[in-house]
């Protein structure tokens, strides 16, 4: 997973739904819970905003698997192109 | 002597302005809050004229951080004019000096979260397994506006949150004396909050006609402003609005000793119910509801300077509310000044009541009557409604009045505070 778009837009949409400071640096290597310190509600509510800005479903079942923004980004990734194919 | 209930401060959120202040000018100067809306588009709402709050609420440039992320902007009108009234009383400067755990809340809504709910079912429909946020439930809940009013006021006494309809916010003040008055509070934060512009409210609403709809012979079609006018020949309807009205209420002693500005007495309420209709009221068990509160205030009628009325501009309701008044009063609701600020404001459903009881703390301590604006005379309702100027007037005692539908009614009476 290399798209820098989707890595700016992805942790843009990171930011805003688990309301990070601007000063917290957030990046692939960043994990949601233990560095951004988001609790339960908010990794809910990060997910559903991730589903709803790149238009796709992300199953209950994946969510223990995506514990760092990189895992996010290559989820994301490979729903898109599973959709495309 | 029995110890007075008092309010000690007051705020609004209403489409006239984001505080007290700017709803109150706007009264005083006649002006309409009321407009169309580009957010209620003709393919989802069938009525787009609305009294609605700007720049307010989630994601608004104003938004309260403390609540950012409940999406139910009645929770963040709540919060608005609760610390508007907690720092009119003074209270947010006096910490220490009082017990927070004798502090109550009451807040009333008709609707609560409904907003976020809609919001969030067409996001839903699109998620899947994922589909509910995680703050859709608590913000939901119409006692989270007084749980979060609690939480970030700092106060842990009993909180109710009454649904009483377009009554609601009138029975959470009465809620609130009555904890005073059982001594389980030393001061309580009361009102109501709404905002329910959801299209199956305001369709809901449409379809029961109870709203000034799309037609182009109706004055509104020139002038938004002109849609609500409570006591006119050509009233058609109710025009919904959003906003949230507050009080502080405290024991006189409590005040006196704190060195709070008494800003009015409550000096009386009743609560009762028509047990008549779904939606209809029964204008014998409102007077009798006024009745009672005059009775228990030890005021007699004809000493009652100001009625504010429900006056929601729907045919029945006026007409019904007029008889009421006519029953009570009796020769002296010909003497009576009567005005309903629902022409400026809309009907802001449960919280209209809580509104016009805090705008009733400003008159009587301005000393001015807010008009109905846009009134054109009826024949059939021949009082003074204190038509379309604000009116200098010596307020001593002063009733505010509401009624929801299921039938569910409250009259407050308010006196002067410097007496």
């Amino acid at each position: 997973m290399n798209d820098p778009n989707l890595m700016t837009q992805l942790c843009a949409t990171v930011r805003k739904a688990g309301r990070i400071p601007r000063e917290v640096p957030i990046s692939a290597e960043t994990c949601l819970v233990e560095d951004l310190r988001i609790d339960s509600l908010d990794l809910f509510a990060v997910l559903i905003a991730v589903q709803d800005r790149f238009d796709l479903v992300i199953d209950v079942e994946d969510m223990p698997d995506l514990n760092r923004v990189g895992d996010l980004a290559a989820y994301v990734a490979s729903r898109r192109s599973a959709a495309a194919a | 002597m029995t110890d007075r209930i008092v309010v000690v401060g007051h705020g609004a959120v209403t489409c006239l302005g984001r505080d007290m202040a700017a709803t109150w000018e706007g009264l005083i100067a006649g002006r309409s809050g009321i407009g169309r809306h580009a957010s209620l588009p003709a393919d989802s709402y069938l009525v787009d004229l609305a009294g609605m709050v700007k720049d307010f609420g989630p994601g608004s440039s104003t938004e309260d951080p403390a609540v950012s992320r409940l999406g139910a902007r009645s929770i963040h009108m709540a919060m608005a004019s609760s610390r508007e009234a907690w720092a009119d009383a003074g209270l947010d400067r006096l910490a220490g000096r009082f017990d927070p755990d004798r502090v109550a809340v009451a807040i009333g809504s008709a609707f609560g979260g409904m907003d976020l709910y809609e919001a969030e079912q067409i996001k839903s429909s699109k998620r899947k397994s994922l589909s509910a946020s995680p703050y859709l439930v608590p913000g939901l809940l119409i006692n989270q506006m007084a749980g979060q009013v609690a939480q970030h006021l700092g106060v842990f006494g009993p909180s109710v949150a009454p649904a009483n309809a377009c009554a609601s916010g009138g029975h959470a003040i009465a809620m609130g004396g009555m904890f005073l008055r059982s001594g389980e509070a030393d001061f309580a934060v009361c009102g109501g909050a709404e905002s329910a512009f959801t299209p199956m409210i305001v369709n809901g609403f449409a379809t029961m006609k109870a709203l000034v709809g799309r037609r182009p012979e109706d004055r509104s079609a020139a002038d938004p402003g002109q849609a609500s006018r409570p006591f006119s020949v050509d009233r058609a309807g109710f025009v919904m609005a959003e906003g949230a009205g507050m009080v502080v209420l405290a024991r006189e002693s409590t005040a006196r000793e704190l060195g709070l500005p008494v800003q009015a007495i409550l000096a009386g309420w009743a609560l009762n119910s028509d047990g008549y209709h779904m939606a209809m009221p029964d204008g014998s068990k409102i007077a009798k509801c006024l009745a009672t509160a005059l009775e228990r205030s030890g005021a007699r009628p004809e000493r009652v300077d100001y009625y504010n009325a429900h006056g929601t501009s729907t045919p029945v309701n006026d007409r019904v509310e007029t008889r009421a008044v006519k029953d009570v009063f009796g020769d002296h609701a010909h003497k009576l000044a009567i005005s309903s600020i629902k022409g400026a404001l809309g009907h802001g459903l449960g919280a209209a009541s809580a509104i016009e009881a805090a705008v009733c703390v400003r008159a009587l301590r301005e000393q001015v009557i807010p008009p109905t604006i846009n009134h054109r005379p009826d024949p059939e309702l021949d009082l003074d409604y204190v038509p379309d100027h604000a009116r200098p007037s010596d307020l001593e005692t002063v009733m505010s009045a509401s009624f929801g539908f299921g039938g569910t009614n409250n009259a407050l009476i308010l006196t002067r505070g410097d007496r």
